[in-house]
């Protein structure tokens, strides 16, 4: 899988391409417009991650170049402006989503699996995590072949967290991811923990081989059993 | 009292006492004027009697006023010659009229043609000062009243026009707000004074709407430089708590941090939000249903509301539309139905009512009543809990602000906001 990522800003660049080689993605980097022009050019990329307020021209310029070239790299944009005309704008010329600063760094990974999947499985195929077996169109979950009731929030965390497998997502990005980004100022997101709890008994009932735990302080953590190692 | 009036009153004033000096002076030299005529009369009465002495001697037979107004007797040469001519102004008893009136007598002393001495008292008219008193004092009245209604004519016909740039300039800095952004156009007047002051006021306001704008400018952009750092601080420290070597007492330590900084970026995107909203950025409005909104708001925070145990009542009466920004109203419904939560307790109740025009929502909530100017007012610090960024409500006010609404509060037990399309 090959990632290109425009972004001006040298430190945001460095993080985002550092954390995309722990998720074994191929990593290309532009810091400007003209670079990222170039790259967009010359190669074709899985996805590519746009800011588009850079130094020497509006990404929104890049996009539209991509789209006139009629290359299928998925677009996701991450913008500091968090502006609804954008966002629309940016959908318009065809970006597969809109991200803005600052985002958490697990929900900038579950828009480029999900940007991804859709483009290489037609949405068609079952994702499998162990002897679990998820159809995120249908909203279908198997646990040993069986179909497990979900309801619409738990599969919408539980889809989270398999995006971020063994890695801590924290509470408020799992409120921000299925509650919306109104749910920001709450006084702490401990609501949360009656929907993980059901699920994680769901998981427990069925004998799933994954499972979620608490990590004090930071959120939940999705695991897979046998690399326990128990 | 207004300038105008002001002007009349000193006017006035001043009329009354120049008038009123006047009219003494007035009165003494009349008066003078009217013993001269008076005496001069006298005299020529004497020479027109010594005249007819001539011819009928008796003339000469008078001593007393009655039907004539002269006396003449005989006197002898020496009285006659001490006699000076004189006139002076004394009381005759008047036997017709059973009174003494005032008038003015002359006395005189002659050698008339036959030989003899003769001394002559002639009186005048009546001289009544009383009544010349009274007819200058009228007189005097008209004219005052007649000063006075011509100066209110002239101070409203011509100071009013005089004045009119400078009532429209009170009127216009009266108009004047800071958010309004609108500088007013030099008001047109060729008296130098108000040049002036038409110069003077407008570089005051350029320089203040200069100073709020770069204040404004300065929020704004101190807003937007933070995001990035913040996206990187946060980032960067959800991939070290991802790092296999740290203890949970780190990443606890880890998750407190970045709490922290995520704090500061709502608070940072509330700042933003209001100043969007104060420089009108949501421009695009539609009709939207206040009904639906509450209906999709609700069920968004159900999840919040149950784990709190806090009833969420909704009872629409009436269906509510109004021309708004779509982003605005579902924010201002959000945050003011999140304050309804936030600061209730558990187990208690948020009622949510819609009328044709407005609509009311009530907690019930621990916290006492609040100062209703107060509450809306930004990083308002009373009743903040720890998490909240202070800017909620002032963000529900900005918005109705800006899109025509009236949002008010009162207390009745239960802390109540009402959202109206009129004021209250």
């Amino acid at each position: 899988m090959k990632i290109l990522v425009i972004e001006d800003e040298p430190e945001m660049l460095g993080l985002i391409k550092q954390f995309l080689e722990t998720e074994n993605y191929v990593v290309e980097e532009a810091c400007n417009f003209v670079s990222g022009m170039d790259k967009i050019v010359s190669y074709d990329y899985d996805c590519i991650l746009l800011d588009i307020m850079l130094p020497d021209g509006n990404g929104l310029e890049l996009l539209q170049k991509l789209k006139n070239l009629e290359k299928a790299d998925s677009v996701i944009i991450i913008s500091a402006k968090d502006s609804l005309d954008d966002k629309v704008r940016g959908l318009d010329l065809g970006a597969d989503d809109y991200l803005a600063k600052p985002f958490h760094i697990t929900e900038l990974n579950a828009r480029i699996k999900s940007v991804i999947r859709r483009k290489k499985s037609d949405g068609r195929k079952m994702l499998e995590f162990q002897n679990v077996k998820i159809n995120i169109e249908e909203r279908l979950v198997l646990i040993n072949n069986q179909p497990v009731e979900l309801n619409r929030k738990e599969f919408d965390i539980l889809i989270f967290l398999l995006m971020n497998k063994n890695r801590i997502t924290s509470k408020s990005a799992i409120a921000e991811n299925i509650w919306g980004d109104y749910i920001d100022q709450s006084d702490d997101f401990d609501f949360i923990y009656s929907q993980i709890k059901n699920l994680r008994k769901k998981l427990r009932d069925f004998d799933a081989k994954i499972d979620i735990s608490s990590v004090y302080g930071m959120g939940y953590k999705l695991i897979m059993k046998n690399n326990l190692n128990i | 009292m207004k300038l105008i009036n002001h002007t009349l009153l000193f006017l006035s004033a001043i009329l009354l006492v120049t008038v009123s000096l006047w009219a003494v002076l007035f009165y003494y030299q009349l008066i003078t004027h009217f013993r001269a005529t008076v005496d001069e009369g006298l005299a020529n009465y004497k020479i027109v009697l010594i005249d007819k002495l001539k011819d009928d001697s008796s003339v000469a037979k008078q001593d007393v006023f009655a039907e004539n107004i002269y006396i003449i007797r005989s006197v002898s040469e020496d009285y006659a010659l001490q006699v000076r001519d004189s006139y002076k102004d004394t009381l005759i008893y008047s036997g017709l009229k059973h009174k003494s009136y005032r008038t003015r007598l002359l006395t005189t002393a002659f050698l008339a043609t036959d030989g003899k001495y003769y001394e002559m008292k002639v009186i005048s008219q009546e001289l009544d000062n009383g009544k010349l008193i009274k007819k200058l004092a009228i007189s005097l009245l008209w004219l005052f009243l007649f000063l006075f209604i011509s100066s209110i004519l002239v101070n409203n016909f011509v100071l009013k026009k005089t004045w009119k740039p400078f009532y429209e300039l009170l009127k216009y800095l009266n108009d004047f707000s800071l958010e309004k952004n609108r500088l007013h156009e030099p008001i047109k007047t060729k008296i130098k004074e108000f040049i002036l002051l038409n110069k003077s006021i407008q570089n005051l306001l350029r320089t203040s709407v200069d100073s709020y704008n770069s204040q404004k400018q300065f929020i704004e952009n101190a807003s937007h430089e933070l995001q990035t750092p913040l996206a990187i601080g946060i980032n960067k420290l959800e991939l070290l708590a991802g790092e296999e070597e740290l203890s949970v007492v780190h990443i606890g330590k880890i998750g407190n941090i970045i709490e922290s900084l995520q704090r500061l970026s709502s608070l940072n995107k509330s700042l933003l939000l209001l100043s969007k909203i104060d420089n009108k950025q949501f421009i695009a409005e539609e009709q939207m249903s206040f009904n639906e909104i509450f209906s999709r708001t609700i069920a968004d925070f159900s999840d919040f509301s149950e784990y709190r145990r806090i009833r969420i009542i909704y009872q629409p009466e009436d269906i509510w539309h109004h021309r708004i920004n779509k982003e605005l109203a579902d924010i201002l419904v959000m945050n003011l139905l999140k304050n309804a939560i936030f600061h209730n307790r558990q187990g208690g109740e948020v009622i949510i009512r819609i009328a044709i025009s407005s609509f009311t929502i009530e907690n019930t909530s621990d916290v006492p009543e609040m100062i209703p100017d107060k509450l809306f007012e930004r990083f308002n610090q009373t009743a903040r809990s720890k998490n909240s960024t202070g800017l909620g409500l002032s963000i529900a006010k900005a918005i109705a602000d800006a899109s025509g609404l009236f949002v008010t509060y009162s207390y009745n037990d239960r802390h109540i906001f009402i959202v109206s399309s009129a004021p209250q």
